[in-house]
């Protein structure tokens, strides 16, 4: 039985089909899941994909925090459900409270879209556990407010448990604290990265396939602890 | 905000509650409120 993944979709949802076409590249299935059903349909994971929810009014991710879906998935979260924020779906976990911090406008005020180098900081977490530590990827980035803020003392805590799980490589390019490009809880199921892993799970379309292993690596940790069997 | 009808405490507690949970993200923004009219 293959995992079941949902991908939530908001009003403003940009990437949801590609990230439910990378659980399938992956191995999974992917459940579509809607932002006002206040049900996770039994899901194994999450995905929160990126794009504008609510338009980005207020603050970006700052209204998603209340769709109905989000209630149920802060408390799955919470109780070690793996959820993966990407871009709006980092801002919109943040916002919940499910991981630390912030994302703020980019420090040069333009929205930036490139291809990113990062380095894997943390192959531990249910997303990450299919790379090496060290490893250099290459994946898409495309945001407004990409730069990652926290107070010295939860930074420090990040680095200090290991939760940063990605750090951008050769330019900074919003500002994030740290070089910050993704965390985790200290769980380690619950994940936010700023560029999109989803736009490199295909030769075609991606600079790489270095995305894929974000996906492949929840379906090899939800085997291993036994949520599903292939 | 536009409130109907007079601030009492139970109102301006829900205000604050408000301001800090939707109008402002307190990882990065401050908030006061000020009753006015």
């Amino acid at each position: 039985m293959s995992p079941r993944v949902g991908v939530i979709t908001f009003p403003g949802s940009l990437d949801d089909k590609d990230a439910a076409r990378a659980v399938r590249l992956a191995g999974g299935e992917s459940v579509a899941l809607w932002h006002a059903d206040a049900d996770l349909h039994s899901v194994d994971a999450v995905v929160l994909p990126g794009g504008f929810s609510y338009g980005d009014y207020l603050r970006c991710g700052a209204i998603a925090k209340f769709a109905p879906v989000m209630e149920k998935l802060v408390d799955a979260g919470n109780g070690g459900l793996p959820i993966l924020g990407i871009c709006n779906g980092f801002q919109v976990l943040t916002e919940s409270h499910l991981l630390p911090g912030a994302l703020t406008r980019n420090d040069h005020l333009h929205f930036i879209c490139r291809d990113q180098k990062l380095r894997i900081e943390n192959n531990t977490s249910a997303w990450t556990s299919d790379f090496q530590i060290g490893e250099e990827i290459l994946i898409p980035l495309k945001n407004g407010e990409g730069g990652y803020v926290a107070d010295e003392k939860t930074l420090d805590e990040l680095e200090g448990e290991g939760r940063v799980i990605a750090r951008y490589l050769e330019i900074n390019p919003n500002g994030s604290r740290r070089d910050i490009a993704g965390i985790t809880n200290a769980r380690g199921n619950v994940v936010g990265i700023m560029p999109h892993p989803e736009h490199a799970v295909e030769k075609l379309t991606g600079p790489t396939t270095d995305g894929l292993g974000f996906f492949t690596s929840l379906l090899k940790s939800l085997v291993n602890d036994g949520k599903v069997s292939v | 905000l536009n409130i109907d009808g007079d601030i009492d405490d139970a109102k301006l507690a829900q205000i604050h509650e408000i301001a800090a949970t939707l109008l402002s993200n307190p990882v990065i923004e401050d908030f006061t409120v000020e009753v006015q009219g």
